[in-house]
């Protein structure tokens, strides 16, 4: 296995709120190959965005990362001063934001948004380099040239969602993540935008880590994919063997959630709610809703353990 | 609700100025002769003393008594207006932001240009056309005339965004006529919004009112504090030195001011619950 | 931005003009009297006059003035004046034109409220983004409690405390006026240095209120615009601190400001006015205190009208700038 390009090692995220500290990330640990594409799924609430976030060290008080470690390469991210941090977003590590609707300035032109992501990375071509390499850069997302004059609310949702991966590209990260992409978005245009992040990644090479809570998607596009719920990691595993052999009860209730073209019948769902991150259930978070629960299942907390190569899971009885 | 007024402190700092004035008037109006706030009743300008507190000025007017005397008058030249105000401004703005269509816009654009025009001016025009001098009732009724224009176009706006919401449309669904719905549903939903913007509308006519006083256009008689200082600016009393006439009215608008101004910002944050960090 | 909509501001700005000056004709007439009568007979009572020559005086004004037509040829004349530019006499200081004596006093106004409103307007809004700032200087948040405070008291008020203090007891600056009684009036250095002394205390009055609203407003705004997704983005695109501050940030939370400030000039004015009676600075507002004492209805009239027209053209410059600001509003906007 060759030498990962990320690196998440317990990582502990907490928000302190006046009534109570709300763990949001607890003891998240995986690994990042080289051009690996990796997802992270899981309910609204379970964590993933705030793990993004944490990644690029972006929380903002009242959040604190509590512990553990990020590694980049051979960088340490915790390790480093407030304005190393800033040259790594985008150059190292880029984000394509949720919700495309608002992530563009709305009184800026695209050329400016992304120009300003060069020139505050220390380049700055003359304005002809600068035409041509936002050309380019538009055209990889599949966009037309005139679009970098115009402004935000001039483009549809999809070609706002492009702009925002040509800028997240712009300076040839090697990790990209995405998180929930294509939420906003209808079916036709998700599939364009997914075509997209995908021809984009392999063309520069990077890992990409794919945050979201749409499994469909998942299966088609990731190579390994991780499965949140109440902030902790519970299983992790090649998206061959999570889809046909999941280990987690949780990770299984998902897949068979899934309505299937060929099998008809009810619509089946996860009984009960996913848990208030501030009034966590003891031992393990998810044993009011597991249909396999044990007495153990309540007491004690279940660690993570590799079952294999590139998996892992967090229950007592798999 | 005590941890509740901690945390809105400039609710309690205006409810606390305020009620400082009602005491004020209260005991004054029990204890001092308010008689002495007319002109010529004793000595003229003489420093504050024991017998004359805030001291008495040109005109042989007992300063302690014009305070307390007129300090209840500019009051409810204030609340008159500010009633008015909000009141037609209630009524209109729900009606535009109910109905939509022409009728909306009729309103707001009559509002919206109303607001382009300073009002004080409009007030000096209605002021100086008016036979004879005010009293102080007409005057509040002068500032109400244009009192209703900024709450109009608030308070549409609020209702805008609440209409938007769902139990409008079930109740329209429900069978409840125009008015039904603005009086039972709408209008409760909004009274904390209404009593923030009651506060600072009676802000503003009083602001409009001394404003019109201190030009010499209010009630020439009545010992309000505008007044007041019109006689402080025509008796160039800064400069005579005669500290003691201006400092006393001086004082009272500013608690005044500043008490609505506290309360206003308390009630905004009962009606707006999007909290803005304090200061 | 289309002329479309450039047509339509000032088509608005028209209504306004035509508006200030059917209501400045009109609401007078309301109350019967006869202004040049009533200025009349006070001059008479003053002087000592009997009744007997006063009617043909009466007369022979009302003619001049136009006062004896039916009511609807007189508006018709008033209108027709105005638009070329024709305020009338003023009664009190009669051969005077309301307009000659509105063109001295306009430029004191509008040098003294511009000046003030944009400083006032600039300190305020960079006071304000910076305090919603977390990365601004904490001596800032010392500032921000006693600006705010003041903003709650109307200007001439604070004037008079200023004057009180700074003119009288430390005999700092001027107690009042334009400039100084026996000041030679040119363009010269002394002059000029007079003129800014004397308009230090109007000034400070107008200006250390109104940067407490502005600040307020502003922190409110970039408090809204900083949760924004557009400036988590510009974060994690690595964009340095100033970046986001001023393009991200600033940039469109100055829009709602702007917006208040087009609401907020018709109040400023009022405000102004009453400064400038107080400290006797002969702009708009003393010349409109002069005319009430005298009772110079013409006068009265023309200021009015001449401050609502300036008002609606100050807005409708506003109206033209706030479409470049965003490029969103030229679309959709009335």
């Amino acid at each position: 296995m060759s030498e990962p390009i990320l690196r998440v090692d317990r990582l502990r995220v907490a928000y302190h709120h006046p009534r109570g500290a709300v763990r949001a990330v607890d003891e998240v640990s995986f690994s990042l190959r080289p051009h690996e594409r990796f997802g992270l799924a899981g309910e609204s609430g379970s964590g993933k965005s705030t793990m993004a976030l944490a990644i690029l060290r972006m929380i903002k008080p009242p959040g604190r990362i509590e512990g553990g470690e990020v590694w980049l390469e051979d960088t340490r991210l915790s390790g480093i001063d407030d304005a190393a941090i800033r040259r790594l977003r985008l150059a190292g590590i880029a984000m394509v934001p949720q919700g495309s609707m608002n992530s563009l300035n709305p009184v800026v032109r695209i050329r400016e948004q992304i120009a300003d992501a060069l020139s505050d990375h220390g380049l700055h071509p003359g304005r002809r380099d600068l035409a041509a390499r936002i050309t380019a850069l538009l055209g990889q997302v599949g966009l037309p040239p005139e679009v970098a004059l115009k402004y935000p609310h001039e483009l549809s949702g999809g070609m706002k969602q492009r702009a925002c991966i040509a800028i997240a590209i712009c300076l040839r990260p090697k990790v990209i993540i995405a998180d929930e992409p294509t939420s906003a978005l209808d079916v036709v245009v998700q599939r364009q935008v997914m075509e997209t992040l995908g021809r984009v990644q392999a063309d520069l090479g990077a890992a990409i880590i794919l945050v979201g809570h749409d499994m469909g998607l998942m299966a088609q596009f990731v190579d390994r994919l991780g499965i949140m719920y109440a902030g902790r990691l519970v299983e992790v595993a090649p998206i061959d063997e999570i889809i046909t052999a999941p280990h987690h009860p949780y990770t299984r209730l998902l897949i068979d959630s899934l309505p299937s073209l060929e099998h008809r019948g009810g619509l089946r769902g996860i009984p009960g709610l996913a848990p208030l991150l501030r009034d966590l259930p003891s031992g393990c978070a998810f044993h009011p809703r597991c249909p396999l629960v044990t007495e153990r299942c309540r007491t004690e907390k279940p660690a993570v353990r590799e079952i294999g190569p590139d998996a892992t899971v967090a229950c007592h009885l798999a | 609700m005590r941890r509740y007024l901690r945390r809105n402190a400039s609710l309690v700092i205006g409810l606390a100025l305020l009620g400082l004035l009602c005491v004020f008037m209260v005991v004054g109006a029990l204890t001092v002769d308010t008689s002495n706030a007319q002109a010529l009743s004793v000595p003229a300008l003489q420093p504050p003393s024991w017998d004359y507190p805030f001291g008495t000025d040109r005109q042989g007017r007992d300063l302690l008594a014009v305070m307390v005397a007129g300090t209840p008058l500019t009051l409810r030249i204030g609340f008159i207006a500010g009633f008015f105000g909000v009141g037609i401004g209630a009524v209109l703005a729900f009606t535009a932001a109910y109905y939509r269509g022409w009728v909306d816009s009729l309103i707001r654009g009559i509002a919206d240009i109303g607001l382009t025009v300073p009002g004080l001016l409009v007030l000096i025009i209605i002021a100086v056309s008016l036979k004879g001098t005010l009293t102080v009732n007409e005057m509040a009724l002068v500032v109400a005339s244009l009192a209703w224009l900024n709450p109009t176009r608030t308070i549409r706006s609020q209702v805008l965004t609440l209409r938007e919401r769902g139990f409008v449309e079930i109740a329209r669904l429900n069978g409840m006529s125009g008015p039904e719905i603005i009086f039972l549903e709408l209008m409760p939903n909004l009274l904390p919004y209404l009593a923030a913007t009651l506060v600072s509308s009676v802000s503003a006519a009083i602001l409009a009112s001394v404003g019109l006083e201190v030009l010499g256009l209010g009630p020439v008689e009545a010992p309000t504090l505008g007044m007041t200082l019109y006689w402080v600016n025509f008796n160039a009393a800064i400069i005579n030195g005669w500290w003691w006439w201006w400092t006393a009215p001086l004082v009272v608008i500013v608690i005044v001011f500043l008490g609505l101004f506290f309360l206003t910002v308390g009630l905004d944050e009962v009606a707006n619950p999007r909290l803005r960090r304090a200061i | 931005m289309t002329l479309r909509y450039i047509v339509r501001r000032f088509g608005v700005f028209l209504v306004i003009v035509w508006l200030a000056a059917t209501l400045n004709f009109f609401l007078p007439k309301l109350s019967g009297d006869d202004p040049v009568r009533t200025k009349l007979l006070e001059q008479a009572s003053l002087g000592g006059y009997t009744q007997a020559g006063i009617e043909d005086m009466v007369k022979v004004y009302q003619k001049h003035f136009g006062l004896d037509q039916p009511l609807w040829k007189q508006y018709l004349t008033y209108v027709s004046n105005v638009a070329h530019g024709d305020l009338n006499y003023s009664i009190a200081n009669y051969p005077r034109t309301v307009v000659s004596m509105i063109a001295e006093a306009l430029p004191w106004t509008i040098g003294l409220l511009g000046l003030t409103t944009l400083f006032s307007f600039a300190t305020g809004t960079i006071l304000g983004a910076l305090l919603a700032w977390p990365n601004a200087p904490p001596w800032l948040r010392w500032v921000m409690p006693p600006l705010w405070a003041l903003h709650a008291i109307p200007f001439f008020l604070l004037g008079l405390i200023l004057m009180w203090l700074l003119a009288f007891q430390f005999q700092l600056l001027p107690i009042f006026g334009g400039y100084s009684a026996g000041a030679v009036p040119g363009w010269t250095a002394r002059f000029i240095l007079d003129i800014v002394r004397h308009a230090v205390l109007p000034s400070l009055s107008i200006v250390l209120v109104s940067v407490g609203g502005w600040a307020l407003a502003m922190r409110g705004m970039m408090v809204t615009t900083m949760g924004e997704d557009y400036v988590t983005f510009a974060e994690a695109k690595g964009l340095r601190s100033r970046t986001i501050f001023m393009r991200y940030c600033m940039r469109n939370a100055i829009l709602p400001q702007v917006t208040g400030l087009a609401l907020a000039l018709g109040q400023i004015l009022s405000g102004a006015v009453l400064v400038e009676v107080i400290f006797g600075y002969p702009g708009i507002g003393a010349l409109l205190f002069q005319a009430i004492q005298e009772n110079d209805f013409f006068l009265i009239q023309g200021i009015v009208f001449t401050v609502i027209v300036g008002l609606g053209f100050a807005t409708f410059l506003l109206d033209i700038l706030y479409p470049w600001l965003d490029p969103r509003i030229s679309y959709r906007r009335t």
